[in-house]
């Protein structure tokens, strides 16, 4: 057993690693995790409260597939309706979902279908967050389009979607755990909500 | 002797985290989308490391008693505020926002965020608010007021030296007297 920092930092590392293995190979604690949350959105539904998902890194991956795999049932997300949409919004911060690691099997959002309602995806992220990059040196991330490349021209999809590059005002590891206490996140969850 | 490497671990850190990090703030009183008189609130920040490229956006409008929050985002055409179909109607070529990709507002003469400074910064907007049965109190859903000519914001800028980087805390948005 490593004590001291190097302890510290190598137990860090290896949950870390824990996780994106989990996420990745979708064991069955990653089915449990969806599981959960997925129980967890439809008790918030059924209790007659809009419901709007804020995700953080690994998490976003967790989000975006229970988002997808609601919006397949039939019974729920009648497009021209928002009362029979379980979750009315999802915002993601530092999400790998750009990483080709976790692409896979996510090439495609769920089509809303016919009628005039849309469905929000928010991404934030950092240029320098290593988890957004998957650098782990936190290579300068260039252009606007990560969730973005999710559109599609189809008017069926019924999706907005946005990527927010934003200044965390940190750099590297540090930039990925500074979203929560970001005043432009806070405002766009607040808008998001008010609307 | 034996604080060694702890000084070396502050200095390697000093030098990869470290960096100044920048606000910029920018108030003007005007009429919102209802014809109101309202002070708005424009700011951003931008990151400029010790080693690295600089970083900056997007930038937020705050409208006094208004649950709306505007972001100017940087794009490949410019900095640009994007309206939501159902949520922004196009005052100008009188028309809802169709699409996702509807200019309803952009930054005159800039482009990118770590290039502006501080002085004067003009912008523009479009559209006005829409709501439906899920917006909170459609009343104080106003922002700046669409029209043709550009509004002009005296940006000031705010900036200070961070050893792990700092979030620079956003101006509070202007208080409302009214009651909701």
């Amino acid at each position: 057993m490593v004590s001291g920092p190097i302890g510290v930092v190598a137990e860090k590392a290896l949950d870390l690693v824990g996780d994106v293995v989990t996420a990745k190979l979708d064991t069955s604690t990653a089915h449990e995790i969806r599981q959960g949350l997925r129980q967890r959105i439809l008790d918030i539904y059924e209790e007659g409260n809009p419901c709007y998902l804020v995700a953080h890194s690994l998490g976003t991956i967790y989000a975006f597939d229970v988002v997808n795999e609601l919006m397949r049932e039939k019974e729920l997300f009648n497009r021209a309706s928002r009362k029979t949409w379980p979750i009315q919004g999802l915002v993601t911060l530092g999400s790998p979902i750009g990483i080709g690691l976790f692409r896979k099997g996510r090439t495609r959002v769920a089509k809303l279908g016919e009628g005039t309602k849309w469905f929000r995806w928010i991404n934030y992220w950092d240029r320098t967050d290593p988890v957004v990059s998957g650098s782990i040196f936190g290579k300068h991330v260039s252009g606007y389009d990560i969730a973005e490349k999710y559109r599609k021209e189809d008017p069926k999809q019924g999706w907005i979607i946005r990527d927010k590059p934003l200044d965390t005002g940190r750099t590297w590891l540090l930039a990925h755990v500074a979203y929560w206490d970001h005043t432009v996140v806070g405002d766009g969850l607040a808008d998001l909500i008010a609307n | 002797m034996r604080h060694y490497p702890v000084l070396i671990l502050c200095v390697l850190l000093g030098f990869s985290q470290g960096c100044t990090n920048y606000l910029y703030t920018g108030k003007i009183m005007e009429q919102d989308s209802f014809d109101i008189n309202r002070e708005m609130i424009l700011y951003w920040s931008k990151t400029d490391p010790l080693i690295g490229s600089p970083k900056a956006g997007p930038a937020t409008l705050v409208t006094q008693c208004s649950l709306r929050r505007l972001s100017f985002d940087e794009r490949e055409q410019g900095i640009l505020f994007l309206g939501d179909p159902e949520k922004d109607f196009d005052v100008l070529h009188n028309t809802p926002v169709p699409s996702q990709d509807h200019v309803c507002g952009r930054f005159i003469h800039q482009s990118t965020f770590v290039h502006i400074s501080e002085g004067s910064l003009s912008l523009t907007v479009f559209c006005k608010p829409e709501t439906d049965e899920f917006s909170a109190r459609p009343q104080n859903q106003g922002y700046l007021k669409a029209r043709k000519e550009p509004y002009t914001f005296d940006i000031q800028e705010t900036k200070e030296w961070s050893f792990l980087g700092n979030i620079i805390e956003a101006p509070p948005p202007p208080q409302c007297l009214e009651s909701p």
